[in-house]
C-alpha cells in the first residue's frame, strides 16, 4: 500500500512536471507576442534545459533569435527542429528566411540516381518507426502462417501463404530500410558555423592553405575529426577542415 | 697645344722607323656614361681616302682633321740633314648614348695605292660618374675646368621610409654666380622601378640662391617626383641625365676688360642613389590591412535603407585623407545571401601635391535585395598604417540596417535560380502556440534486444507451431496406444471414485468394477464384450501372471460383483479397495516383465 502511493505521488510529480513545462511555453509565448524577445527566449531555453525536447519548441527559440537578429543560433534551432520534425512546413519556411541572412550562398549539389532514392524512401520514416513496422509485419505473417497451416480449403491456403509471403517481404524490407536509415543518420552530422568569420583549411593545421572562408550561419557536415580540427563537407561537396571551435553540432 | 706637342713627339719617334703606321687612339678604354672623350686615327704620313669605323652606341662629332708638318734639321759632322716629317690625324668627339662594351672597328686610310687599316678598339661604357672628365674643349680650357661649378642633385626627403611612405626627389641645378646655364636638353629620367612615381609638373624655371657645399650658388629646381616605395628593401635610383650648355667665364679679360666668357656643352648626372625602404611592422597588422599608408576616415553610406525587394540601393565605400591613396584597394562589403551585389564603380578624386598623395576614393556598389525582411550589414572594417603614430589603426564603419518591404520575391527569385525559393509560404511563420514534449535521451529502438526479440518471436513460432502440429498429428495416429492410454486414465478415474464413495456401497462397487475392467481392457486389450471370466484367466497367463494373483484377481472381481447385491460393511470396502491397488500394481509388475 504504501509502494502504491509512492508510485501515485511520482505520477502527480510527473504530471505536474509536465505541466509546469506547458505553463511556461504559455507563458514565452505571451512574451513573444509582446515583441519581448529577449525575455521569451529565457523561458523557452528553460525548457530545452530541462531534457524534454520538441520540435515546436524549436522553432520557437529559433523565432526568438531571428527576431533578435542572431542568425546562426536562430538556423541553428530550426535545424535542430527539422531533425526531430523532418516535414514541418513552417520550419522549413522560417528557415529559408533566417538563411536569407547569412552571408555564404553555397550551390546545393544534389545527389542523383539510385543513392537518391534509396535515401528518401529509407528517410520518409524514423529507424525506430521502420523497427516498428517491421515486428508488427512479422506478427501479422505469423497470423497469415498460422490461418495457412490450419486453414482447411485450398483457396483459403492460397490466400494466407501468399499474405504471409508480402508480410515476410516487408519485414525484410523494413528492417533493411531501418538499418540503412539508421547508418545514413549516424553519418549525418551536421553543424552549423557560429564564428563571424572561419577559414576552411586544406590540411588540418592553421598554416595550411586557405580553401574559402565561411561566414556565420553556413551548414556543414562533419566527416571526422583529429584534434582540435574537424573535416567537414559543405553542400557543393567541397571537403576542407575547419577549426572545431568555430561550428557547433545540430545533433548535441 | 700639349696633345699637339705630344703627338708631335711620337711621330719624331716613330720617324726611326720610317714606315707608315695608321693607328687608332683614345686615352682610356673605359669611360662614363655622361663622359665625351676623343678617339683620334694617326697616320705618320699624308693620306687619302680616310673611311672612318661605325661608332654604334656613340654619338660621333667629327671628323677634325689635324695635319702635322714639321722639319728637322740635324747636323752630324758639319753635314746637315734635313727631314721633312708628316702626320695626319683624325679626330672624333665621342659620346656614349648606351651602357656595355663595344668595339670600335677598323678605320681605313690610303697611302701610295696601299690600304691601311687600324687595330679594332675595345671601349666599355659604365654608369654616368659624378664628375664627368669633359675634354674636347682645348687644353687650356681643360685646365680651367670649366664648369665643376656646376652641379646637378638629387635630394631626397627621406632615405630610409616604410614602404608606401611617401619620398620627394627634387632634382635642383646649381651653378655659380658668375655662369648662366641654358638649352637645358635630353632629360634622361630614371624609370624608379619598384616605386610608383609621380612628376610634378615646374611651369617655369626660376634661378635662386642656395647653399650647395657651403657655397652660395644659384639654384634652379627643375624637377619633382613623388616616390612611393612598393616594397620592402635597398632600391637603387638610376641616375638623372641631363645636358645642358653653360656660359662660363674663362678667366680670361677681354680687350674691355669684361671676363671673356665661353660656351661650353656639359652633360650631368646625379649619380646612383640608393634609399633603404623598411618593411611595415609585422607586429600587430590587422588583418584587414590592404596596405594603406597615411592618414584616412573611412566612410560607408547606402542611398536608402528602405526600399522594396527588387529595387536597387547603392552603397558606397570610401575613405579619404592623405596617403597612398591609389595604391591599395578597398574593403568589400559581406552581405546576406538574399542581396544580389554588382561590381563597384571606382572612382578617384586624388591631387598629388608635393607633400604626398591626398583626396579620396570609393567604391560604389549596387545591391539589388531579393527578399523581404529586415537586414543587417555587419560594419566594416578598414586599416591603416598611421606614420605619424607609427601604429596600425583601424576603422570602423556603422552598422546599417536596410529593411526590404514588401516586394516581388518571385521576380527575383527566378533570376537567382540556386537560391532556395520562398514562394510557398512567404510570411515569417509566427510562434507554435502547443506542443508536446517528448524525452530527450531516447534510446533507440532498432537494433535494441527487445527489437530482436519481438522480430524473432513470430519467427520462431512459426516452426513451434509446425512441430507441435506434427507431434499432435502422429499422437493421433496412434490408435492402439491411445486406446492404452485411455484406458488407463480409466482405472485411475474410477479408482478414485471408488475412494471417493467409500461407504455408499452400490456406487463404491460399480466404480470399482469399472475399475478393474478398464485396467484389463489396457492390460489385455480386449473390449468389453469379449470379457467373460475364463478369457481373461487365459490371456493373463498368456500374459505371464503368476496363477495366485490371477486367482486372486478373479476372485476380487467376483467379490464386487456380489457385494453390490450383498451387505457389506466399510471395513469389507475398504479392504477390498486395498486389495484391488495391490492386485493392479502386483499385475502390472507381471505383465511388464
Amino acid at each position: 500500500m504504501r509502494k502504491m502511493k509512492k508510485y501515485i505521488l511520482l505520477l502527480c510529480c510527473i504530471v505536474q512536471f509536465g505541466f509546469a513545462n506547458e505553463q511556461t511555453f504559455k507563458k514565452a509565448n505571451e512574451y513573444y507576442k509582446n515583441e519581448n524577445y529577449q525575455a521569451a527566449l529565457q523561458l523557452f531555453e528553460s525548457i530545452a534545459n530541462k531534457g524534454v525536447t520538441s520540435s515546436d519548441l524549436y522553432f520557437n527559440i529559433g523565432n526568438c533569435y531571428y527576431k533578435l537578429g542572431k542568425t546562426a543560433p536562430a538556423i541553428y534551432n530550426y535545424e535542430k527542429g527539422l531533425l526531430l520534425n523532418p516535414n514541418d512546413e513552417a520550419l522549413k519556411t522560417n528557415l529559408s528566411f533566417a538563411q536569407k541572412l547569412a552571408i555564404d550562398d553555397i550551390k546545393i549539389v544534389p545527389e542523383v540516381g539510385f543513392k537518391k532514392i534509396l535515401k528518401n524512401a529509407t528517410n520518409s520514416l524514423h529507424y525506430d518507426t521502420w523497427a516498428w513496422l517491421a515486428i508488427a509485419f512479422a506478427f501479422f505473417g505469423l497470423a497469415n502462417f498460422l490461418g495457412y497451416y490450419f486453414s482447411g480449403t485450398v483457396l483459403l491456403k492460397r490466400l494466407f501463404f501468399s499474405t504471409f509471403l508480402l508480410a515476410l517481404g516487408i519485414v525484410i524490407v523494413s528492417v533493411s530500410a531501418g538499418f540503412y536509415n539508421k547508418k545514413l543518420d549516424l553519418q549525418y552530422n551536421p553543424a552549423l558555423v557560429f564564428a563571424a568569420t572561419s577559414p576552411l583549411k586544406a590540411a588540418p593545421k592553421n598554416s595550411s592553405e586557405t580553401v574559402l572562408t565561411l561566414h556565420e550561419g553556413t551548414k556543414v557536415n562533419i566527416l571526422q575529426e583529429l584534434g582540435n580540427w574537424n573535416q567537414v563537407q559543405l553542400s557543393d561537396k567541397t571537403i576542407a577542415w575547419i577549426n572545431k571551435n568555430d561550428i557547433k553540432n545540430i545533433k548535441d | 697645344m700639349k696633345h699637339k706637342i705630344l703627338i708631335t713627339l711620337f711621330f719624331i719617334s716613330n720617324l726611326l722607323a720610317a714606315q707608315v703606321k695608321f693607328e687608332a687612339q683614345v686615352n682610356s678604354d673605359t669611360y662614363g656614361l655622361n663622359e665625351r672623350f676623343p678617339i683620334a686615327f694617326s697616320i705618320n704620313n699624308e693620306g687619302d681616302n680616310f673611311k672612318g669605323p661605325d661608332f654604334k652606341g656613340f654619338k660621333a662629332e667629327g671628323p677634325f682633321i689635324n695635319k702635322g708638318n714639321q722639319t728637322s734639321i740635324t747636323i752630324v759632322n758639319g753635314r746637315m740633314t734635313q727631314k721633312r716629317e708628316i702626320s695626319t690625324q683624325v679626330i672624333y668627339y665621342l659620346t656614349p648614348t648606351k651602357k656595355g662594351t663595344f668595339t670600335i672597328g677598323s678605320a681605313s686610310i690610303e697611302f701610295n695605292g696601299t690600304v691601311y687599316k687600324s687595330l679594332p678598339i675595345k671601349i666599355t661604357i659604365t654608369d654616368a660618374v659624378q664628375m664627368p672628365n669633359y675634354p674636347g674643349q682645348s687644353p687650356q680650357q681643360q685646365n680651367y675646368n670649366f664648369g665643376d661649378g656646376i652641379h646637378l642633385v638629387g635630394e631626397l626627403s627621406n632615405k630610409n621610409p616604410y614602404v608606401n611612405e611617401p619620398v620627394t626627389v627634387v632634382y635642383k641645378l646649381y651653378f655659380p654666380y658668375n655662369s648662366s646655364v641654358s638649352n637645358l636638353r635630353n632629360f634622361l629620367a630614371p624609370k624608379y622601378e619598384d616605386f610608383w612615381s609621380q612628376y610634378i609638373d615646374i611651369k617655369q624655371l626660376r634661378a635662386e640662391k642656395g647653399k650647395y657645399n657651403g657655397k652660395d650658388y644659384s639654384v634652379v629646381v627643375f624637377r619633382k617626383v613623388i616616390l612611393y616605395p612598393l616594397e620592402a628593401g635597398a632600391k637603387k635610383i638610376e641616375p638623372f641625365k641631363i645636358d645642358l650648355d653653360a656660359e662660363v667665364p674663362t678667366g680670361r679679360r677681354d680687350w674691355f676688360g669684361q671676363y671673356e666668357m665661353n660656351t661650353v656643352t656639359k652633360s650631368l648626372s646625379t649619380g646612383i642613389q640608393t634609399i633603404q625602404v623598411k618593411p611595415l611592422p609585422e607586429n600587430g597588422k590587422p588583418d584587414t590591412f590592404t596596405g594603406a599608408v597615411g592618414t584616412f576616415t573611412f566612410d560607408v553610406k547606402p542611398s536608402k535603407t528602405k526600399l522594396k525587394a527588387g529595387e536597387s540601393l547603392d552603397l558606397e565605400v570610401s575613405v579619404s585623407g592623405k596617403g597612398n591613396l591609389k595604391l591599395f584597394t578597398l574593403p568589400k562589403p559581406i552581405l546576406p545571401s538574399a542581396f544580389e551585389l554588382f561590381d563597384p564603380a571606382h572612382s578617384e578624386n586624388v591631387q598629388t601635391p608635393i607633400t604626398g598623395m591626398t583626396g579620396s576614393i570609393s567604391d560604389k556598389y549596387t545591391i539589388i535585395p531579393q527578399f523581404k525582411g529586415k537586414y543587417t550589414l555587419k560594419p566594416m572594417l578598414f586599416s591603416y598604417y598611421d606614420l605619424a603614430s607609427k601604429s596600425y589603426k583601424t576603422l570602423t564603419s556603422k552598422e546599417i540596417t536596410i529593411d526590404v518591404l514588401e516586394g516581388d520575391a518571385n521576380f527575383t527569385a527566378n533570376q537567382q535560380a540556386n537560391k532556395q525559393t520562398v514562394q510557398k509560404a512567404e510570411v515569417f511563420q509566427y510562434n507554435k502556440l502547443v506542443t508536446t514534449f517528448s524525452s530527450k535521451n531516447k534510446a533507440d529502438f532498432l537494433g535494441s534486444t527487445l527489437f530482436y526479440t519481438l522480430l524473432l518471436l513470430p519467427l520462431a513460432a512459426i516452426p513451434a507451431v509446425i512441430l507441435l502440429k506434427k507431434q499432435k498429428e502422429a499422437q493421433d495416429a496412434d490408435v492402439f496406444g491411445n486406446k492404452i492410454r485411455q484406458n488407463n486414465k480409466l482405472v485411475k478415474k474410477y479408482l478414485a471414485d471408488a475412494k471417493k464413495q467409500m461407504g455408499e456401497k452400490v456406487p463404491f462397487y460399480m466404480a470399482m468394477e469399472k475399475a478393474l475392467h478398464n485396467f484389463l481392457k489396457a492390460k489385455l486389450h480386449i473390449e468389453t464384450i469379449e470379457m467373460s471370466k475364463e478369457n481373461i484367466a487365459e490371456l493373463l497367463q498368456s500374459k505371464n501372471a503368476s496363477e495366485a494373483t490371477i486367482s486372486q484377481f478373479m476372485a476380487l472381481i467376483n467379490d464386487c460383483e456380489f457385494a453390490r447385491y450383498a451387505p457389506a460393511t466399510d471395513t469389507a470396502m475398504q479392504n477390498d479397495f486395498e486389495r484391488a491397488i495391490s492386485l493392479i500394481s502386483e499385475l502390472e509388475k507381471q505383465i511388464r516383465a
